[in-house]
């Protein structure tokens, strides 16, 4: 008898626990977990002639540390994403197949590059009619000569989108829509980097001219814009993107729904883009 | 297991294969015969260059099996490992839209080296996608202490709209043509337990562009229209 009833509550006591973990699994699956995503870099290395170019990569401080924070609690799709490691992968496999690359020290270092990250956004499936998850991330590289005077500045934008899969999780996602995105910046920089008119004075030997050092930017301008606009949480950031007539101009890229060519005839390729790239610092 | 549990199963499967697509393959070939020899490789590329035109990696890797299996002795090389070996000359941003585009791209001695190592022959090219054009029922799910279950019916159609260019590395021009239209309808009736009646659309137009495709390669002309 004993046995009957304790056989009876112990049925009850599991079908209780089943029900009860299904409604937490259906909750969980439902609301979706936010997460902090660092990305594993993932960028192949450059099929691309080395040029005769001693380069030193600069990282400054706010570069290694960035961290995107998501402050805005009605996007829940991730909390925090560092993509610091990926980024500098990114750098360095470009440059490094690029150009021979030297410590800072190094006296025949003849050029200086220092990435500075000007913005970063993110979309997902639940904030746009799109059923991807989208990446920008938006540079501009300083470039000093030998002597460490300021040559160029350089703004470049990379885009990264990864359709939605019933066995991709956010955070997976998230990986890889910034590995295109970095991948994006880094077949940029690998096709037009030798294009550049400062690229190819320093190969032939002579001395760009060098140019002003900015004015310091606002604190605003270093801050992502907040997309809490549900049709179309992309529209921020591609408002501010040039036309494709600009970017094949060859200071800035497109945007991601007009993407151009980048195998452009090279005797047009010389590329006057960064002396004067100082447009971006009221866009953003 | 019992007979009938058994003719329900081997029913729903039946079923679950069964439903339909309606396919139309439009097919192209601008140069006369395909000059494949043995050895030779291709490359099946899916078209990213837009954020609309999201080519589906799957489609992309279901097309080179299908070829593979059908040319015999060409080898498809996949479309990640070509895209990271070239990289970053078939990006999404910088992959030739046209065939004398891509002789620019091979103007880089790096380039055309590791093509003329791989032996590769034609390009092709894969643009489009599968899109849910229209949907229609609904279907309630609910789950109690005595257990849970599904009512309703719900459909939906969809449509796949794919073109594929072949290019030829050695004249640099385009040597053919294959466009298809998919349609199908899934059904999903519940009666307790979901029943997905799934229209394979997205195979489907991949089965009928592939094996066009080989019928180009294999210079199978039946069919095809040859371009003035």
């Amino acid at each position: 008898m004993l046995d009957k009833v304790y056989s009876s509550s112990s049925t009850r006591h599991s079908r209780l626990l089943i029900l009860v973990s299904l409604a937490l699994l259906s909750m969980g699956l439902i609301s979706g977990c936010a997460s902090s995503i660092v990305v594993k870099p993932d960028i192949p290395s450059p099929l691309v002639k080395r040029l005769p170019l001693n380069t030193n990569l600069v990282y400054s401080d706010t570069f290694k540390n960035y961290l995107y924070v998501e402050n805005e609690k009605k996007r829940g799709s991730m909390k925090s994403i560092d993509f610091t490691d990926a980024q500098a992968a990114m750098f360095e496999q470009v440059f490094g197949s690029l150009t021979n690359l030297v410590d800072s020290a190094d006296p025949s270092k003849n050029l200086s590059i220092e990435p500075e990250i000007l913005d970063f956004q993110y979309s997902a499936p639940s904030e746009t009619k799109l059923k991807q998850y989208e990446i920008w991330i938006k540079y501009r590289l300083k470039l000093r000569d030998g002597n460490n005077a300021r040559i160029a500045d350089w703004t470049i934008k990379g885009y990264g989108k990864t359709p939605t899969s019933m066995l991709t999780s956010a955070p997976s996602a998230f990986n890889a829509a910034t590995n295109i995105a970095l991948r994006d910046v880094g077949a940029q920089l690998s096709i037009r980097f030798p294009q550049q008119t400062v690229v190819k004075t320093l190969l032939a030997g002579g001395a760009p001219p060098t140019i002003p050092e900015p004015e310091p930017e606002p604190e605003e301008q270093l801050q992502v814009a907040a997309n809490t606009d549900e049709s179309g949480a992309t529209a921020a950031f591609l408002d501010q993107l040039p036309d494709i007539e600009d970017a094949e101009a060859g200071d800035s890229i497109s945007a991601p729904d007009a993407f151009p060519e980048v195998t452009d005839d090279s005797s047009e390729g010389e590329e006057d883009l960064i002396e004067t790239d100082y447009e971006d610092n009221d866009e953003t | 297991m019992r007979p009938s549990v058994k003719l329900i199963f081997v029913s729903t499967l039946v079923i679950v294969l069964s439903a339909c697509t309606t396919i139309n393959v439009d097919h192209v070939r601008i140069k006369e015969t395909a000059a494949l020899k043995e050895g030779d490789a291709m490359v099946v590329l899916g078209r990213h260059q837009t954020a609309e035109i999201q080519t589906e990696a799957s489609l992309v890797s279901c097309i080179g099996s299908r070829l593979a299996r059908g040319t015999g002795d060409v080898r498809i090389i996949p479309e990640a490992e070509f895209v990271d070996s070239f990289y970053p000359w078939f990006e999404a941003r910088t992959a030739p839209l046209h065939p004398k585009k891509l002789r620019k791209v091979l103007d880089q001695p790096a380039v055309a080296e590791k093509i003329e190592n791989l032996n590769i022959r034609y390009f092709v090219w894969v643009e489009g996608s599968t899109e849910r054009t229209n949907s229609a029922g609904s279907m309630t799910c609910s789950i109690g202490p005595g257990g849970g279950g599904c009512f309703g019916f719900g459909s939906w159609e969809d449509t796949s709209n794919y073109e594929t260019t072949i290019w030829d590395l050695k004249t640099f021009s385009e040597v053919g043509r294959v466009s298809t239209e998919a349609v199908g309808t899934s059904y999903m009736p519940a009666f307790v337990i979901p029943i997905p009646l799934l229209a394979q659309v997205e195979g489907d137009a991949c089965q009928g562009m592939g094996n066009q495709l080989v019928r180009f390669f294999t210079n199978d002309s039946s069919g095809l229209k040859t371009s003035p």
